[in-house]
């Protein structure tokens, strides 16, 4: 069996309605990729719809959140060796159009991240006021610490260099919920490149979105405190051995 | 501290020691969890036996009203203990994951293995006899456990 040197990772989390037609379209684009789903312990025939298409699928034994199925992903694909691998969300937000441009930029050499900003590109999805003060703010705390501008942060559609999962991959070294601004900035402040394409969002096929209301705003804190942690953090290894960027 | 008071806590302090010690008998608490327990109803035991000690204790403190100490005392206990245990459950929580994440990708693999197989159709993975386990932790658990 032949294998891509790319790996397209879809955590899915009860979305047997639209993993189906997000996995036909990334297909359709007649690219050599590998596609891994992780069924995050969906309580719905997210796993069968997988099956039928062929593709494989990675089965949690209960709900870790977006993070660890993530991880789960960036296990496998270091495990088997990938080259590069590309985080795309199952709910169809995600336009699998940008797959070949974050690939490109990917394949230069020249950066360990390639994020898909839906800000830089033609943005046609409706966002919340709470959310954009909250993603302005990240952006500021990032151009702050780091003095890097990304303009996306909590995107999900991300393209990363083995390098970058393979540290993912290790123990505690990825966010169990969420991966964000914290993550970023440690990754920047561990030097690695980090990049933005333009990236189009649609609305989601169907089902709600993971970040409403009240959990918004719990949201941003954590994120702020998270963010802190980071930063104290990296103030404590300075002078230290960087042996988290050198494994 | 004086009559039937004294008498009470005296009791309160001996079932606690009797509780830890019947848990640590039947292997529902480990040692390690149980010291900060078993020293928590010693020292309810020696205050309870000899009260002048708070007494003592609270004087060379500078405290006035010497219960206050006690109380101030076990809060600060109390605050240690849970702090250690959301430390504990933190550890569990992330050891949790890592766990229920190699167990799917060695699930997988198992059953990738098995679909290749040749000359068995096994889309569930089920019903397969005698397919050997020797390739059964694959590749996927070589950096998994780093």
């Amino acid at each position: 069996m032949g294998r891509a040197d790319c790996l397209v990772i879809i955590p899915a989390y009860n979305e047997e309605q639209n993993i189906g037609r997000v996995l036909k379209e990334i297909r359709s684009l007649n690219i050599d990729l590998d596609i891994l789903v992780v069924n995050d312990g969906s309580r719905d025939r997210t796993e069968a719809v997988v099956r039928e298409t062929g593709e494989k699928v990675i089965t949690l034994p209960y709900n870790l959140g977006y993070g660890g199925a993530l991880q789960t992903g960036f296990k496998y694909a270091a495990a088997l060796g990938y080259n590069c691998i590309i985080q795309f969300d199952a709910d169809g937000q995600h336009d699998p159009e940008n797959i070949p441009d974050i690939l490109e930029r990917l394949r230069t050499g020249a950066y360990d991240i390639v994020i898909g900003s839906r800000f830089l590109g033609n943005a046609s999805f409706n966002m919340g006021l709470l959310k954009k003060v909250a993603i302005s703010v990240f952006r500021f705390l990032i151009k702050l610490s780091t003095g890097v501008r990304i303009s996306d942060p909590t995107s999900g559609l991300q393209g990363l260099t083995n390098r970058v999962f393979t540290f993912y991959a290790g123990f505690g070294n990825y966010p169990e919920d969420f991966p964000d601004a914290d993550t970023l900035i440690y990754m920047i402040l561990s030097n690695y490149r980090v990049t933005e394409i333009p990236a189009n969002m649609r609305e989601r096929y169907s089902g709600r979105s993971m970040h409403t209301g009240v959990k918004t705003v719990f949201y941003f804190v954590k994120m702020l405190v998270s963010i802190l942690v980071v930063l104290l953090r990296e103030k404590t290894r300075v002078g230290g051995a960087k042996q988290c960027t050198d494994r | 501290m004086h009559g039937p008071i004294k008498l009470i806590i005296l009791l309160i302090g001996v079932i606690f020691v009797i509780t830890v010690i019947n848990l640590l008998v039947r292997r529902r608490i480990n040692e390690r969890n149980s010291f900060l327990w078993l020293a928590g109803s010693l020292a309810i035991l020696v205050l309870a036996a000899i009260p002048d000690v708070l007494d003592i204790v609270a004087r060379a403190a500078g405290v006035d009203y010497p219960p206050t100490l006690l109380f101030l005392l076990s809060i600060l206990v109390i605050l240690y203990i849970l702090l250690y245990q959301s430390i504990q459950i933190s550890i569990l929580q992330e050891k949790c994951r890592e766990l229920a994440q190699h167990l799917a990708i060695v699930n997988f693999s198992e059953m990738m293995r098995r679909d290749q197989e040749p000359g068995r159709v096994s889309e569930d993975g089920e019903g397969v006899k005698g397919a050997g386990h020797e390739g059964y932790a694959v590749r996927s658990n070589r950096n998994a456990a780093r």
